[in-house]
């Protein structure tokens, strides 16, 4: 505290909440002043008034920082024209074009062929069709040797010579394997336009036509599923292996040949269910829906044939197999079981 | 001590504002350019279908007559006396693209694929206002899908060999709603309401001259003669009919002869409770 000449000396006050001085100090402290006061026209600090203004200095000096740097902090909200400083370097606003088509179009560049198919798969991916794909004799079109392969066709179609190979081949090993959507026909008159020994494998939306066989499943599980198959010289669909489920599919004027052995649908493994699927017009000396013998356990319900009979369906007791129901006399549907097959 | 405490908080807190100030931001590249090889025909390899990639003739506005996938880009408005697109060719995709084709009360028929064709698919669209077929499909394996049919001066759909029509809706047009001329068609999931606004006789929702189809799991209402016809003259047999429900048509909801393969018929009852459990039923109220 600092003394002007000519100012009133007085015991220092204690802002509230602030401990006094023992009486000691006290009495000693209103001694001083009063000798003070008697004697001395200069700047005179009292001793304890030192500590307590020492004390109360610093005390206002960190609240000076403090309020000095909430201050800062508050500046940035203060500032009227926002804020100047940019939020961060400058970022991507557009997408890639191979943002925009992340897949991979099968093509010379990015899925080369070999002496044995014109396009080759070997990696994982998203791939599809930009263009029509016209075979070449002695190739298959696509074949994937990898796992985890999804194919669009695009809408577009395949259509290979009879000389050719596959249209499409999936070899033994590979697993999770999509293909659909597109249109494939007249690979090999004894071949198949989707031949397939991998497993796992979904194939939907297909139209399979004039090969020897439209698509052949050997691998282990899969589903095929709202295809077409027609005009196939042996089967329409062929299961080689177990764990397929066939739904929804149409097959009319298969088995085109018109072998005693052929099938709009074979079925040569256990453990598959076929359903829902709509046969007409295959080749009236083999079958519509049929299983080869020492086949177990399959699933056959709500189908429908047509133009094999008396052999539209052919099965044995080892399946599992909804109840014929044939044409009546009436034309009226007397049986109420919901998995019934149709065959007329 | 709290003073000091005081003041060494208040200079973190000062830190961090510095840091949080940095106005330029990293200037490192974050990675080496990627390459951006895929052309703009990759990016959409399908081929538009307009006045450049499908000219027309003197039959239709536009022509395709190459193999291949094809999709709108926009509406389409008919033109006097012509149809809307032609399919002259096997193994055609058209996606409409949710895009209508538009008759505008002068162009013939919305959506015409030529007889001689094979495996064609036509999905995802509007068909409406042609004066006269929506959809002419005299392919061998044509596949109709997912369209929607309406309004049309004939038939909404005339079908021909083993065609396929499955979850359109077909409604409002002059003639039948699905007109099937040839044997072997599966006719499944449909909506087919106020067709034969003509009120021609014989016609119907459905109308069946043809043999050996499926037709299951369609919803009929308000057609005007009968919901599903089998025309009996022709002397068909084995059709397929399950699973359907018609409104509106009274006692000739359904007309078809004893060779055909035709769920039991439920009506309304008293109850309004179905008692019948035979899964193959067919409805009529």
């Amino acid at each position: 505290m600092k003394i002007l000449p000519g100012h009133k000396l007085s015991a220092p006050r204690l802002r509230p909440g602030v401990r006094r001085q023992t009486e000691r100090d006290a009495a000693f402290e209103r001694r001083m002043l009063s000798k003070m006061r008697s004697h001395v026209r200069c700047h005179l600090i009292s001793e304890s008034g030192v500590a307590a203004t020492a004390l109360q200095e610093l005390r206002e000096f960190g609240r000076f920082i403090a309020a000095l740097l909430l201050l800062g902090f508050a500046i940035p909200a203060l500032r009227a024209q926002g804020n100047l400083a940019p939020p961060g370097p400058p970022g991507a606003t557009m997408l890639t074009l191979s943002q925009v088509q992340p897949r991979i179009p099968v093509d010379a560049v990015h899925t080369p062929g070999n002496s044995a198919t014109e396009f080759l798969i070997t990696a994982p991916g998203s791939y599809y069709l930009t263009t029509n794909i016209i075979g070449v004799s002695s190739e298959s079109g696509i074949e994937i040797e990898a796992n985890d392969v999804t194919l669009d066709l695009n809408g577009f179609s395949m259509t290979g010579p009879p000389t050719a190979n596959f249209g499409i081949l999936v070899f033994s090993g590979y697993t999770n394997t999509v293909i659909r959507n597109g249109i494939i026909n007249g690979w090999n008159s004894i071949n198949e336009d989707i031949f397939s020994e991998g497993n796992d494998i979904t194939i939907e939306d297909i139209s399979v036509s004039g090969a020897g066989t439209g698509i052949a499943c050997l691998g282990v599980g899969g589903v095929i599923r709202g295809c077409t198959a027609s005009l196939n010289g042996e089967y329409g669909i062929y299961l080689g292996g177990p764990g397929y489920l066939v739904y929804g599919n149409t097959c009319f004027g298969d088995n085109a040949i018109d072998e005693a052995n052929g099938a709009a649908i074979l079925i040569n493994g256990s453990n598959n269910r076929i359903e829902n699927n709509f046969v007409t017009g295959s080749g009236p000396a083999g079958y519509g829906i049929a299983i080869n013998t020492g086949i177990t356990n399959s699933v056959i319900v709500r189908n429908s044939v047509q133009g094999n009979w008396p052999n539209d369906f052919l099965f044995n007791s080892q399946q599992l197999t909804g109840p014929l129901i044939t044409n009546t006399v009436s034309g009226m549907i007397t049986n109420s079981n919901p998995w019934a097959n149709f065959a007329f | 001590m709290k003073i000091a405490i005081s003041i060494l908080i208040s200079l973190a807190g000062l830190a961090f504002q510095i840091q949080s100030v940095d106005a330029q931001g990293s200037l490192t590249p974050p990675a080496a350019p990627g390459p951006a090889m895929l052309t703009l025909s990759q990016v959409e390899p399908r081929t538009p279908v307009d006045a450049i990639h499908t000219p027309g003739n003197g039959t239709v506005e536009f022509a395709i007559t190459n193999s291949g996938s094809y999709f709108l880009t926009t509406n389409l408005f008919g033109v006097s006396g012509k149809g809307g697109v032609g399919i002259y060719t096997n193994d055609v995709t058209l996606d409409l693209n949710g895009y209508s084709l538009l008759g505008a009360s002068v162009g013939s028929a919305g959506v015409t694929v030529f007889s001689g064709t094979t495996n064609i698919i036509v999905r995802n669209g509007l068909i409406s206002g042609w004066t006269g077929l929506g959809v002419n499909c005299l392919a061998y394996n044509g596949i109709l899908q997912n369209l929607s049919i309406t309004g049309n001066g004939g038939s909404g759909v005339l079908l021909q060999n083993l065609c396929q029509v499955k979850n359109c809706t077909s409604s409002g047009n002059q003639d039948n709603g699905i007109q099937i001329n040839a044997n072997g068609c599966l006719i499944s999931g449909n909506l087919c309401n106020q067709n034969n606004q003509g009120n021609i006789i014989d016609d119907a929702g459905i109308w069946v001259g043809a043999a050996n189809t499926r037709i299951e799991n369609n919803h009929l209402t308000g057609n005007t003669s009968y919901g599903i016809y089998i025309d009996v003259d022709l002397g068909l047999t084995n059709n397929m009919i399950v699973g359907n429900s018609v409104q509106g048509d009274g006692a000739n909801d359904y007309f078809y002869s004893t060779a055909q393969i035709v769920g039991p018929i439920m009506t309304n009852n008293a109850t309004g409770i179905i008692t019948n459990s035979n899964p193959w039923a067919n409805f009529q109220f």
